[in-house]
């Protein structure tokens, strides 16, 4: 008796977890219909692009999820992550050195806000709401708001490689989410975020050091977002505070529609890679429709509300399913 | 062997306003099953908190197999191989069981990465040596609660605990669970583990137990060996007074008119097809395990939890009650299980906490009066007995009496007729339980009604004039006043 | 343990102290410096200049702590103000080139309150519907700022709308004397509602313990939806304020607001979880923010700068609070 219900809820299970695949299916399928350009390549090159850089970020706002925390300041370490690269390359035209520098102030600003949230015990919305605020500050007194670009040879050829006809930023990209898949799952680290953020006191009593792993969260997140700020460098040869300015939310959107849940304790990269997907095809397809950038952002941000209550609404249902 | 597995001496722990320990000391042979059994609040799981580590205690000392001990915290405890069962499982539930046995610490490859066939063939197996067979890559959250058990006493198990202490573990189980578990005891008895079974169901502890030791008020009153005692005797330990004088003569009759009626009433998996009455001037208590949709049944009919099916009358009317303040202007008040979590705002004042449920009252032409709300706090203070310097103090400085008693004044001032209360007396020190009792007695005598939900069947067949069994959702039975009895609750409650 | 807890009440008073008036001591201290470095900050003209702009989040800031005070946020209240300013300009253009008549004030004030008040009924319900905790509602009030920002873009095409009416009742709303009496009025009427009002005492104790609210038979739904309704309808008014000041409308008018308005009321106390704090806190936080705002322009500071100093106080304002919460509680089980 036992095992049928577990059986079915197996196999709803399943079901549940490809919605996002079968949603990116689907939003693909209609879109070639409509414009048959939209698979051609150069669009699909377009698409993967920008999976990837968002895809970076995101792969830190999943483990920070997963911990049980958010972090708004990724936007802003992102903008730093560009002005500070481009600024260092400038500087010293050497790109190994700006690249260490850049990730470790990614790693430094990071660990900041891991030890404001731990530490002062400050909510994370609001400590990361004041870092981002800072962080910004930061780069508007660096740039002014203006935009700083490079010339420097090695990150313009970096940008334009393409291995299989593929953007190089592209494999990078498989490299993180390989790393980070690899981290959540394979390692007692990863496995300890999982517990921090399904049940802290449970976590606490089994000899977990939650500070620790949160703070670990918040500062892997830094250099995730410092990776994609130079990614972008890289395809862009340039750095703007007008770059990314919504990343932070975007990732936390993907994250829910990839159907991890904002509650932590569960979910993975891989999933939230399937619902970066789903969120950058569906940008493009409202660009394709012609939709003009108002529409756009209207259609932007009703996905988000909707996705949060569809979260919210099959956590419950699943939960009310099982019986508490 | 001479020596004890485990020695407790004189621990004493003090809480804020409560002695929950006065010089306990205790002792525990090994590989016996050692019952420690008192009522609510005796003590008993403050003192497995303290063996495994959760608490320190402010005086006494714990000597494991001859050696004394400190423990820090519940990884120091552990590793001198104590681990504590908790009624509350300590698992992570959106994880599987293979991971929440190994919490935290996953057997790695050698190159540092987790070794998941190691994991899982090493759970699998520690299900199976406990005579189980499920699927160790299921997520607890799936499990039913005699599964969950299982798992906390497997994670036991994985660390090789010597003395395994387990906090009411039948509370939520079936009789064929039960027995599961008793088999589980007797094998670990076999392999020289001790076991520590805290319950205050005195069957069963006849029945698995080698010694038993008595907690009263945060006092040891007596060790001895299951076969030299009986149930009178414990239970006069227990209590410490004749059992009859336990709970206050009722002087009021019940009436013939029917306050509340329940027709059928469903709410989602917890509750099906529940059908009572409630009359005035009643005490109708609600028996039943943890967990057997009691709580959901009273949210139901409040308004706390939506009605899926079936209809409630209040005085001969058809009522739809869809939230809490429909509820309310039906004149039915909850006292919620968890007075910390639900009844009360701890950091507001005695004051803000009672006149919350009736605003108007205490205000003069639409403008609160807060001169008038310190008056009428003051008032229930007086006539509850709530012992407080003033009603401005936080209701988180009281003890759990008065606490409870501040969320009876609650309900009181807004002068409901029909008052459910859910497990009105735990984690109660007896003296207030007996005001209480007191309490609710003058309330039916006044014509008000009661639906009392109570796990302490002392205390259900001593305060009701009906009792209603409810198990698995169901309305398994009703008892009346004269066929009240503990084994007649019991069988309906487990079978 | 003879000498701990002697030890613990000393330093929890100094921290307490610290932390009550410490927000008042700095503000104390921002204006004598200032003042100091700059002659002309305690000028007339300086104040009121700071006091009208003060006012302008001010108003914003109020209808935030309603919402806070319960345990929730609203990050939409910057594109509500947005949206509003731009109906409320093209409005009056439309209908205001008659002169003179102050009906048509009347009406389009009202008229955007009720807008600002609807969408943030619009919010309350969607959050109160799914029974939202933060994550959730810092998400959905997000959607709402994009999709209140775009119908602002929308609705002006993008473009800098200019007033042209010449009704003057609509002006005088956001000059002289005027802010400042609105911002204190409604403060006042708030602080009012929570203090003295069944409506009030209720939201405060939803943000004390929202269950045990519910459990007590309190219509937190409804509340709740109301608070974002009250929310919004400041915001809105806020924009009446602004537009007149300016005479014109920008679609991004309140961009910004949103994170200025939690920041004044997060620095004054009004904390997180809800249930502490309130009106005067509020004020104390739009005080210290906009005071130290103006000191650092008039001392010449960047603004980009101001930004950094902006966040680091908001972190430090609620470090202290949390510091200070857990001495009290500290205290309170001794």
């Amino acid at each position: 008796m036992k095992k049928t219900i577990h059986n079915r809820t197996a196999v709803f299970e399943f079901v549940l977890n490809q919605t996002v695949l079968l949603l990116l299916l689907a939003f693909i399928v209609i879109m070639s219909i409509v414009r048959t350009s939209f698979l051609a390549w150069w669009n699909i090159q377009s698409i993967l692009l920008d999976v990837s850089i968002y895809g970076v970020v995101a792969c830190g706002m999943t483990m920070l999820i997963i911990s049980g925390e958010f972090d708004l300041s990724a936007s802003s370490q992102y903008m730093w992550a560009q002005i500070l690269f481009v600024t260092m390359l400038n500087a010293t035209n050497n790109p190994f050195l700006s690249i260490l520098v850049t990730l470790v102030s990614g790693l430094v600003l990071g660990t900041l806000n891991g030890l404001i949230v731990t530490k002062l015990r400050v909510n994370s919305f609001i400590a990361t709401l004041g870092t981002m605020t800072m962080i910004r500050g930061l780069c508007l007194v660096f740039t002014n708001g203006n935009m700083v670009s490079t010339r420097n040879e090695f990150v313009k050829t970096l940008g334009q490689a393409q291995i299989l006809g593929v953007s190089s930023l592209f494999y990078i990209y498989i490299g993180v989410l390989v790393v980070v898949s690899v981290v959540l799952a394979y390692t007692n680290f990863g496995r300890r975020l999982y517990a921090t953020g399904g049940n802290i006191e449970v976590a606490r009593l089994a000899g977990i050091h939650t500070s620790f792993q949160k703070t670990m969260a918040f500062s892997s997140m830094g250099l995730l977002c410092a990776i994609a700020g130079m990614m972008l460098v890289t395809m862009l040869r340039a750095g703007s505070t007008q770059y990314g300015t919504d990343i932070a939310l975007t990732c936390v959107a993907a994250t829910v529609i990839g159907g991890t849940r904002l509650s932590g304790g569960a979910g993975n990269a891989i999933r939230t890679a399937l619902g970066m997907m789903v969120i950058v095809v569906l940008y493009k397809a409202l660009i394709y429709l012609g939709l003009q950038a108002y529409y756009q952002n209207l259609a932007k941000g009703l996905v988000l509300i909707a996705v949060v209550v569809f979260d919210v609404y099959t956590t419950r249902r699943r939960a009310e399913k099982i019986g508490r | 062997m001479n020596r004890y597995a485990l020695e407790m001496r004189d621990i004493t722990k003090l809480f804020p306003g409560v002695r929950a320990l006065d010089s306990v000391s205790f002792t525990v042979s090994p590989g016996e099953v050692h019952a420690l059994v008192g009522e609510n609040g005796a003590g008993k799981s403050t003192l497995m908190n303290i063996l495994s580590g959760v608490f320190q205690p402010d005086s006494g000392s714990i000597i494991i197999d001859g050696k004394e001990r400190v423990f820090k915290g519940t990884k120091d405890a552990e590793s001198c191989g104590i681990s504590l069962i908790h009624q509350e499982f300590n698992l992570v539930n959106s994880l599987s069981v293979a991971e929440n046995i190994y919490l935290g610490y996953l057997h790695t490859h050698k190159g540092g990465f987790v070794d998941w066939k190691y994991v899982r063939e090493s759970a699998s197996k520690l299900i199976q040596d406990l005579g189980f067979n499920f699927s160790v890559r299921q997520r607890v959250e799936d499990l039913s609660i005699a599964e969950k058990q299982l798992v906390e006493i497997a994670k036991a198990l994985s660390v090789n605990a010597q003395i395994i202490g387990m906090d009411e573990p039948t509370s939520s189980l079936t009789q064929k669970e039960i027995d599961k578990l008793f088999t589980i005891i007797n094998r670990l008895r076999e392999q020289g583990i001790t076991v520590i079974y805290i319950s205050h169901k005195l069957e069963e502890v006849f029945s698995i137990s080698d010694t038993i030791t008595v907690l009263r008020d945060g006092q040891i009153i007596d060790t001895k060996a299951t076969k030299d005692t009986s149930n009178a005797e414990l239970i006069a330990k227990m209590v410490g007074r004749p059992v009859d004088m336990n709970y206050p003569q009722r002087s009021s009759k019940v009436q013939d008119e029917v306050v509340l009626e329940a027709d059928n009433i469903s709410c989602a998996s917890y509750v099906k097809d529940v059908s009572f009455t409630l009359h005035k001037g009643e005490i109708l208590g609600i028996a039943g395990l943890v967990g057997s949709g009691r709580t959901e049944l009273v949210e139901a009919i409040f308004g706390a939890r939506p009605l899926q099916g079936g209809s409630l009358l209040v005085h001969g009317k058809k009522v739809n009650i869809g939230n809490t303040s429909q509820g309310k202007a039906c004149s039915i008040g909850l006292v919620t299980e968890d007075r910390k979590e639900t009844g009360l705002a701890l950091h507001y004042s005695i004051t803000d906490n009672i006149v919350i449920s009736n605003l108007p009252r205490v205000s003069k032409k639409g403008v609160y009066s807060r001169a008038m709300a310190q008056k009428s706090a003051a008032q229930s203070v007086k006539d509850l007995g709530i012992r407080t310097p003033s009603t401005k103090q936080s209701v988180i400085n009281l003890s759990g009496g008065n606490q409870q008693k501040v969320v009876l004044a609650k309900w009181l001032f807004s002068d409901v007729d029909i008052l459910i209360m859910d497990e009105p007396t735990r984690g109660i020190d007896v003296g207030a339980k007996y005001e209480i009792y007191l309490l609710m007695n003058s309330l039916v005598a006044q014509g008000k009604s009661i639906i009392m939900i109570s796990s302490e069947l002392p205390e259900v067949l001593g305060m009701s004039d009906r009792v209603m069994v409810i198990n698995k959702g169901r309305k398994k039975g009703e008892l009346a006043a004269d066929e009240m009895h503990a084994e007649g609750v019991m069988r309906m409650a487990l079978l | 343990m003879a000498g701990g807890p002697q030890k613990l009440k000393f330093w929890s008073r100094i921290t307490i102290v610290l932390r009550s008036y410490g927000v008042l001591i700095g503000l104390v201290l921002i204006i004598v410096i200032a003042s100091i470095m700059e002659p002309t900050f305690l000028t007339a003209n300086n104040v009121l200049n700071m006091l009208r702009q003060a006012s302008v989040i001010g108003i914003v800031s109020l209808g935030v702590t309603f919402v806070m005070m319960t345990g929730g946020m609203d990050l939409s209240v910057g594109a509500i103000v947005s949206l509003c300013s731009v109906v409320a300009i093209r409005m009056m253009n439309t209908y205001g080139q008659t002169g003179g008549s102050s009906a048509l004030t009347l009406v389009v004030v009202a008229l955007i309150a009720a807008i600002g008040f609807l969408i943030g009924l619009v919010n309350g319900s969607i959050i109160t519907s799914i029974n939202g905790r933060l994550g959730e509602t810092f998400i959905i009030t997000y959607g709402m700022q994009i999709v209140v920002a775009s119908l602002a873009l929308l609705y002006s095409g993008g473009q800098f709308i200019t007033g042209t009416f010449t009704d003057g009742l609509y002006q005088q709303l956001g000059t002289g004397l005027f802010p400042i009496f609105l911002f204190l009025a409604i403060a006042l009427v708030m602080h009012a509602v929570l203090t003295y009002t069944t409506f009030g005492k209720q939201i405060c104790f939803i943000g004390a313990n929202m269950e045990c609210a519910r459990m007590s038979g309190i219509k937190v739904r409804l509340l709740r939806t109301i608070t974002y309704g009250i929310c919004g309808m400041t915001a809105a008014l806020s924009a009446i304020v602004v537009t007149s000041r300016v005479f014109s409308a920008s679609p991004l008018q309140g961009n910004g607001y949103e994170l200025e308005a939690i920041a004044a009321v997060v620095v004054g106390g009004t904390s997180q979880s809800g249930g502490n704090g309130g009106i005067v806190n509020t004020i104390i936080g739009v005080l210290v923010l906009s005071v130290l705002g103006n000191a650092l322009n008039v001392v010449g500071v960047d603004a980009n700068a101001q930004l950094l100093v902006r966040g680091g106080i908001i972190i430090v304002a609620v470090a202290l609070d949390m510091w200070n919460k857990k001495t009290a509680q500290r205290m309170a089980t001794i």
